[in-house]
């Protein structure tokens, strides 16, 4: 798989060559330094881009060939996005936030509000359910998005830097929530360059200038 | 998404920047109360007219010329600008000129043709009685005069004194609007005596030698008095400024003003025929027998078309102004919309990674610019139906005094979701350009701009 980028004049190749298989269930850390394409290696694995050569499966299914609108149904549906910032939709509450998904696939209110408490009660924050992501710490943020990411039930979690911008011990507890819900067969991947979240996964993926440099399990 | 949850998270939006949306709000609302007032005052204006005029003119009675173009601008500078205004002082020094026209006499045979038609009731010769002022007897201060025959079918509905009973005095029954300039209750103004002054006006067209001969011999400059009773005043009325003259008078004026001492004598009838129809519905019919003779007609319909017709070069320009005002607004919408398209790219990059389709986004925008307007249009509408009470209230109060029941500004139930879905249009296709360019957005791009 191969994924270029053009800055100005100038041709970045953010994903050179990479030739990747996980199975259902892994819990997966993609690391590396910055500019080194993990995380469009996670976008390309996400649906939220193509690549130029190349083709992704999920679940035996080709997203680099959907259309926008198939691509949009499966990103809805298959994957869960966490990010390092977060992403909440600052005028919505917190379970407003999370039944977002839900919202956008046109689940009636009542259901979706059910299964958004429920999400929100799985990472311990229902009693924060009604505040507004202002009113939020940041670990409380993030606990409120991967709340979101598990509410349609993805078979697969994608994570860009999910602890980058919590202190040590949030983070922690971030991780343990994503270790939870890849034991409960979630198919996890994790980017970061925190050397203690990628411990915690079962294999590592070394990205070096678009490529897979080094693995580990 | 569903339709309820777009409208919900658009309403959420919008109490999230009320400075924004109040902006666009007042922009579309300038616009949608232009064009509120044009169209409310385009149909109130023409049917309070319409109403008033009739009030105090007889539908029945139609003026007949004997030539092919009837001269409109006759008929109409008798009334229009006149009508409910209190009679003013003027200045002796000035003349009044209303044109020269292409009449000529009726002949005894097409004068009998018109009173042998069935439906028609009654013929009268037509008088030119152009006083150019009145005053009392006594004063020296001249006032402004509409003076009506006789029989013109003008309404004449006498509060104090008594109407014409067809003697061969000089009589005149004067609108109450004189009794207030002139400081008198209406009925002291019954028995006093007025002149009025009438100047000899070509006002059939002439040869050159006729008018040089008229310029040197000073023929336009004869200016006569005529000393007339007052037999009574009229009810406060449209016509405010209104003289009514009996018939004997009117005769005098009229031949004074043409300069015709013969007028109305055998071969000599009358420049204008007055023909009281049998009923208001043998008017097209009449009309049809006048063109076949080459004649033509002035009837009440012909004078309010013609304030009508003066009346939708002024509607036009306000509606012009209306529509400018809305595209300025509408402009300034697709403005505030592609500020808010680059404000809001994190929350729609956001929105296309949790699975929104590129449809969602463009409906949420879409939607978005839909509201504004549908509430512009609501607030225009409001604002022009306060402004409409105001502008009745000072119609009424300080312009169109003598007026009775004055509402200009007609409202119908169309008018507000006419304007409403006017508006919401205009601004969602305003909205449209940056709603496709927020469905267009890459979600990575968003995300990673951020």
């Amino acid at each position: 798989m191969r994924k270029c980028y053009h800055l100005g004049q100038k041709k970045v190749v953010a994903v050179d060559g990479v030739d990747l298989l996980i199975e259902h269930g892994e819990f997966v850390a993609i690391v590396g330094p910055s500019g080194s394409g993990k995380s469009t290696l996670l976008h390309l694995m996400g649906g939220l881009d193509r690549p130029d050569e190349g083709a992704v499966y999920v679940d035996g299914s080709d997203i680099s060939a959907m259309t926008d609108e198939e691509l949009a149904d499966f990103r809805n549906r298959v994957v869960g996005f966490v990010f390092q910032d977060f992403y909440l939709q600052p005028y919505l509450s917190a379970v407003e936030n999370v039944e977002l998904p839900l919202k956008i696939r046109g689940v009636p209110r009542r259901k979706r509000r059910a299964l958004a408490l429920e999400s929100l009660a799985a990472v311990g924050m229902a009693e924060r359910a009604a505040h507004m992501p202002n009113q939020l710490s940041g670990g409380e943020r993030q606990r409120v998005a991967i709340a979101r990411a598990l509410i349609t039930k993805p078979r697969l979690l994608l994570a860009d830097e999910p602890t980058g911008n919590l202190d040590s011990k949030t983070g922690a507890q971030i991780l343990e929530i994503i270790e939870r819900i890849n034991a409960e067969g979630v198919t996890v991947v994790v980017v970061t360059h925190d050397a203690a979240v990628a411990a915690r996964s079962r294999r590592r993926l070394h990205i070096l200038d678009g490529r897979v440099a080094k693995e580990e399990r | 998404m569903r339709l309820a949850d777009i409208l919900r998270d658009t309403l959420c939006y919008v109490r999230q920047r009320p400075v924004r949306v109040l902006l666009n709000l007042v922009g579309i609302g300038a616009g949608a109360m232009a064009i509120t007032l044009v169209l409310a005052l385009g149909g109130g204006l023409r049917s309070f007219i319409r109403h008033q005029v009739e009030t105090i003119a007889d539908k029945t009675v139609v003026q007949v010329f004997p030539v092919p173009e009837p001269p409109l601008m006759f008929a109409a500078s008798t009334i229009i600008g006149r009508l409910g205004k209190p009679p003013k002082k003027i200045n002796p020094k000035r003349r009044m000129n209303p044109g020269s026209f292409n009449l000529r006499f009726f002949t005894e045979a097409e004068v009998k043709a018109l009173e042998s038609l069935p439906y028609i009731r009654r013929v009268i010769p037509g008088m030119l009685v152009f006083a150019e002022s009145i005053r009392l007897v006594g004063s020296k201060d001249e006032y402004e005069v509409i003076s009506i025959p006789e029989g013109e079918g003008f309404r004449m509905e006498i509060g104090w004194g008594r109407g014409f009973e067809g003697g061969e005095d000089n009589e005149v029954v004067l609108a109450s609007g004189y009794a207030d300039a002139w400081h008198m209750k209406p009925e002291d103004l019954v028995g006093k005596e007025v002149i009025l002054k009438v100047r000899r006006i070509p006002l059939v067209r002439r040869t050159f030698w006729e008018r040089l001969r008229q310029r040197l011999l000073g023929e336009g400059q004869q200016i006569r008095e005529f000393r007339a009773k007052v037999v009574g005043v009229t009810k406060p009325s449209l016509l405010s400024m209104a003289c009514f003259v009996s018939l004997p008078l009117a005769l005098k004026m009229t031949r004074h003003l043409l300069g015709d001492p013969t007028l109305h004598t055998a071969g000599r009838w009358g420049l204008v025929a007055i023909c009281r129809l049998r009923s208001y519905d043998d008017l097209p019919r009449f009309r049809k027998w006048l063109k076949k003779r080459g004649f033509s007609c002035i009837s009440v319909d012909d004078r309010l078309g013609f304030m009508f017709a003066i009346f939708s070069v002024v509607e036009v320009g306000l509606m012009v102004f209306g529509v400018v005002a809305l595209l300025v607004a509408g402009i300034g919408v697709a403005n505030t919309m592609v500020a808010s398209v680059y404000e809001r790219r994190r929350e729609i990059g956001v929105m296309k990674a949790l699975g929104a389709r590129n449809r969602t986004v463009l409906t949420l925008f879409s939607f978005e610019a839909l509201l504004v307007g549908a509430l512009g249009g609501v607030c225009g509408w409001a604002v022009a139906r306060i402004l409409a009470i105001f502008g009745d209230a000072i119609l009424a109060g300080y312009i169109l005094t003598g007026w009775r029941g004055v509402e200009v500004f007609s409202f119908g139930w169309w008018l507000l979701p006419l304007c409403v879905l006017f508006c919401a249009g205009c601004a969602f296709v305003a909205g449209l350009y940056p709603a496709f360019k927020a469905a267009r957005l890459d979600p990575i791009t968003c995300l990673r701009e951020e």
